[in-house]
């Protein structure tokens, strides 16, 4: 691993100009227009771990971490006023887990936000926690025909809803089925990550992934969820995966002084598996293949991890972009912010770096 | 994608508030001149997209050239011009690129150009005058940090990049006798939603403005409290509309020049947090 730190500056005036002109012109230049940004040291990273580490897990909650006691926590599943049946820990510590390999990516990722990560949770589909909970064996609850939605009440505020179909696997439709959570990594669930237990929704967002839930409502209404509310902004109620590639390493704006430079990432499109990765570091004219390092079985709802080594040319500043191809044809946009906004990051990441 | 509307907007409220000269409409001859510094750290950085508080944080600076002059033989009316250079400055994390530390993005740009012209209505024991001001970006907020890739967004931007229209009125006088003086405006801010170097579909609603100070000048110290701010006459998301008071001291050194610092806390805000700021001027004043 590398540590540099670095400055930059952009005169929107051409310096070589002004200086010219005079030293009162050049202050003028500098005045009129100048960006400068400070960066601090970063890790240059060789390789991205598959399984994203408990604590590096990216965390974003609507409200903060609720002052939750695990042993205590309970989950009461209602319909029609009536509470069906209460989880609480013991209960789905006594149940016979499985383990499944999951990503999630935050809605509101981008180039500045990299909230991604992936990990080995430890739970069940929650149909069958349901079943075992209210009906009180594995045959299976029957959810009555005119619930429209499950309705997610959080304790930290939180408040979310998904169609009953994410409790059985969407298929074609990349979504479900819905898992209840409580391990992670071989590791208890940490209260920030959800515990005494969380959801998990393939195909959807983080955003439809709620933790600490309190309340989950058989609903007989549709509801808008937290992020949806067109005061925070109306981001998409349905939030299912877009393709999407981000650069891990090196960070944007990174200087950097090798011959040779590993460029590092993820791929993901949900239940979609990702068939290609495609870096450019000239401005999009030519695309090379970047090496596939890591990638799930398909339709796992796993990340892709990719690494390109580039051989540099000369010093000079670059513009690096990588570009995903899914399963099923989807190409990541090539506007590096991307262009679905509130459906979330769908664009092909780029980053900015000086070679010295 | 909006841009940092918050910091925009804490960057253009840095004017230096002691250099209105309130109803008191300068003589043919008059002129007040201004060089100043004010410095402007909001209580929190709000993410303009959530509304959500942020871990970033802001620190605005701004130094600027202030002239008030009268510019008519046969009657008070004055002109006035205000010209800021604004730097600010995010402190940001991004703790999965800088662990627990932080960056910092500093936009530095002319802010906005202020044209006033103002005219006496009545100068009695009671003054009278109306005034009207301009204010025109002299920045390019598509240009703030172009050149930043995937960090451009964390660039403030100087100011809301549009053209404003300011009727005011102003009424004010001292009390007979007492070195005590007050100056009440009140006005109407038009915001035109005309954009200079911006492509954007923000849309700002008009303003009640007013301005208050009261004053007392003892000897060469003059020690003011200033409350001014800006009512929305509808409601919307990005619009800031404020309240602040806070003191101001001015003091005469020699002749016409004097020296002032001034303080002020929001005591009320919306669509943004409420924040403090400071400043200090030296200024040379010359009567008719």
């Amino acid at each position: 691993m590398t540590k540099r730190s670095f400055d930059f500056e952009f005169a929107l005036f051409s310096r070589r100009d002004a200086l010219k002109a005079g030293g009162a012109a050049a202050v003028a230049g500098t005045v009129a227009g100048c960006d400068a940004l400070n960066l601090p040291a970063v890790d240059l990273i060789d390789e991205v771990p598959p399984i994203t580490p408990q604590e590096d897990f990216y965390l974003q909650h609507c409200c903060g971490t609720p002052s939750i006691d695990p042993a205590t926590f309970t989950l009461e599943i209602t319909y029609e006023g009536e509470v069906l049946a209460t989880i609480d820990r013991d209960f789905v510590e006594s149940l016979e887990a499985r383990t499944r390999e999951h990503t999630l990516q935050c809605i509101g990722a981008r180039p500045r936000f990299l909230f991604i990560g992936n990990a080995v949770w430890t739970g069940l589909p929650f149909s069958e926690v349901l079943s075992l909970a209210i009906v009180g064996d594995d045959s299976g609850y029957v959810v009555p025909d005119d619930v429209v939605e499950l309705r997610f009440a959080c304790a930290d505020g939180y408040y979310e809803n998904l169609p009953p179909t994410d409790l059985d696997d969407g298929g074609d439709d990349g979504t479900g089925p819905l898992w209840l959570v409580w391990g992670m990594n071989d590791e208890e669930l940490s209260v920030s990550h959800g515990a005494p237990f969380r959801f998990l929704t393939p195909g959807r967002y983080g955003t439809q992934n709620p933790k600490w839930v309190t309340t989950l409502e058989l609903a007989k209404e549709l509801s808008t969820g937290y992020w949806a509310e067109d005061f925070r902004g109306s981001w998409s109620d349905e939030a299912r995966y877009l393709t999407n590639g981000m650069i891990l390493s090196p960070p944007n704006m990174a200087a950097l002084g090798a011959d040779t430079i590993r460029i590092v990432g993820s791929a993901f499109a949900g239940k979609r598996g990702v068939t290609r990765v495609e870096v450019t570091t000239d401005g999009r004219r030519t695309w090379t293949d970047a090496e596939i390092t890591y990638q799930g079985d398909p339709g796992s709802h796993v990340w892709t991890l990719w690494r390109y080594d580039w051989v540099l040319d000369s010093p000079g500043d670059y513009a690096i972009q990588c570009r995903v191809t899914d399963e099923d044809g989807n190409v990541s946009d090539p506007d590096p912010a991307g262009t679905a906004d509130k459906d979330g990051y769908n664009g092909g990441m780029e980053i900015t770096v000086r070679i010295t | 994608m909006i841009r940092p509307i918050a910091a925009a907007v804490a960057l253009i409220l840095m004017l230096p508030a002691t250099a209105h000269a309130g109803a008191w409409t300068k003589e043919w001859g008059a002129y007040y001149f201004k060089v100043g510094g004010d410095y402007y750290k909001p209580g929190a950085y709000v993410d303009p997209e959530t509304g959500e508080e942020t871990s970033d944080s802001f620190f605005g600076q701004s130094y600027g050239l202030y002239l008030e002059a009268g510019i008519f033989p046969l009657w008070p009316i004055q002109v006035s011009v205000h010209v800021p250079v604004s730097i600010g400055t995010v402190t940001f994390s991004d703790p999965k690129t800088f662990g627990d530390e932080s960056a910092r993005a500093t936009t530095t740009r002319f802010g906005d150009l202020r044209v006033g012209v103002q005219g006496a209505i009545l100068k009695k024991a009671v003054q009278l005058s109306i005034g009207f001001d301009v204010k025109i970006p002299m920045y390019s907020n598509d240009r703030v940090g172009a050149e930043f890739s995937t960090y451009r967004e964390v660039f403030p931007i100087p100011g809301d990049g549009q053209i404003d229209l300011n009727p005011w009125v102003h009424v004010g006088g001292g009390i007979p006798d007492v070195p005590l003086w007050m100056t009440l405006g009140v006005g109407y801010l038009h915001r035109t939603s005309t954009f200079v170097g911006w492509d954007t579909d923000l849309d700002f609603v008009d303003s009640l403005s007013f301005t208050y100070t009261f004053g007392g000048s003892p000897g060469p110290v003059h020690v003011m409290f200033n409350l001014d701010g800006n009512k929305n006459f509808a409601e919307d998301t990005v619009t800031r509309e404020r309240v602040a008071l806070g003191p101001s001291f001015a003091v005469n050194v020699w002749k016409g020049l004097s020296v002032s610092a001034r303080f002020q806390g929001e005591v009320w805000a919306r669509n943004a947090t409420q924040g403090v700021s400071f400043g200090f001027g030296l200024s040379y004043h010359r009567p008719n």
